[in-house]
């Protein structure tokens, strides 16, 4: 019988390639629930969902924060036990969580965008600068637009903006821009209560949406 | 004259007051441990080692977070910040909630409990049977 080697050499590579994937998905709360099977079977279906996605709501116990969030940098519990707080110090909200108009922004690409505007007769510098004597003139030649700029840095190499901390749940199209925070997580008679972050706003209340 | 001493001394005794502003002087019974001592908060840092029972968890820092004074004689033995180190000469540190809350009580069944209390470098140790405006677990004070 011959055996058909690149056959089998691409079925390896193949389940080693769908391992690693698999691996990278793994959010960091999948794989606490995997750990603590037992624990997150006992929860109820609504509860299930949110601690999958790493979300957690007045009410919880520590039991389900601690599937959500995982285990806090510091606590700090009355004297009586009932009441106590979590902290987490250097906390990063799920992908799932976070809102979009929040905390993501659209991919950009300097070079199509490039394109597009010299497409359209149009500069990228022109977006930055207000006074219509500076940007491109109606039949004006790139390269007198490019001498009328050369000091200008800017034109030569336009900035992007760079995300300040990249974490899981990459979309296309679709940049992460999450800075670590502080999460103070308030427990009262054993159940959360409210939660703050950076010690100012509650996680809990409706943010307003950013003016477009 | 020493009839007038003896007498103004067991009048000072029978009462305490708390000057309040705006309002009649509030009397206190002086023979109850409140009037002679301080109410405290305390708060304990806990090692996280069992998330699911706070009150089961070690102790790693425990610290008063409040003092309420309930009369001027109840002096500033207590501060807030103040760290507790040591009840009757047993560390607070490793101990659950329920432990210390033990020790706290069979202290009290001895006498006045001896509390060891650290404020940066300087160690003290006082006597204190005041009120805990939340009592450890199963404790009433």
């Amino acid at each position: 019988m011959k055996v058909n080697h690149h056959s089998i050499i691409i079925t390896l590579f193949s389940i080693v390639l769908l391992l690693g994937l698999t691996a990278c998905m793994t959010t960091p709360q999948a794989a606490r629930i995997e750990k603590h099977a037992a624990l997150f079977d006992s929860l109820p279906e609504e509860v299930k969902k949110e601690v999958t996605r790493g979300s957690i709501a007045k009410g919880y116990t520590s039991d389900m924060v601690f599937l959500a969030l995982g285990a806090p940098d510091e606590i700090e519990s009355a004297a009586d036990g009932q009441s106590f707080v979590w902290t987490y110090r250097n906390f990063y909200p799920s992908a799932e969580v976070v809102s979009d108009s929040l905390y993501h922004i659209p991919s950009r690409n300097s070079l199509r965008e490039t394109i597009e505007m010299w497409r359209h007769n149009q500069s990228r510098y022109d977006q930055l600068t207000m006074d219509p004597h500076e940007r491109k003139q109606e039949g004006e030649s790139w390269s007198g637009y490019a001498e009328r700029h050369s000091a200008d840095s800017s034109l030569r190499s336009p900035r992007e903006t760079k995300p300040a901390n990249v974490r899981d749940g990459d979309r296309p199209g679709i940049e992460l821009m999450v800075e670590a925070m502080r999460l103070d997580v308030i427990f009262n008679r054993k159940v959360v209560s409210d939660a703050f972050i950076n010690e100012t706003i509650s996680a809990f209340t409706p943010q307003p949406e950013p003016a477009s | 004259m020493k009839f007038i001493l003896l007498f103004l001394s067991v009048a000072g005794a029978a009462t305490a007051t708390i000057p309040v502003e705006n309002e009649q002087p509030v009397e206190m019974d002086p023979y109850s441990v409140s009037a002679f001592y301080p109410a405290i908060e305390v708060r304990f840092v806990l090692a996280g080692k069992n998330l699911s029972a706070a009150e089961s968890d070690q102790v790693k820092q425990a610290y008063i977070s409040a003092v309420v004074f309930r009369s001027a004689e109840s002096g500033p033995e207590m501060v807030t910040g103040d760290r507790i180190e040591a009840i009757d000469g047993v560390p607070l540190q490793g101990k659950t909630l329920l432990e210390v809350a033990d020790l706290l009580d069979q202290a009290r069944r001895k006498g006045i409990p001896r509390w060891r209390l650290r404020y940066g470098l300087e160690t003290r140790v006082i006597s204190f049977d005041g009120d805990w405006l939340v009592p450890l677990p199963g404790l009433k004070r």
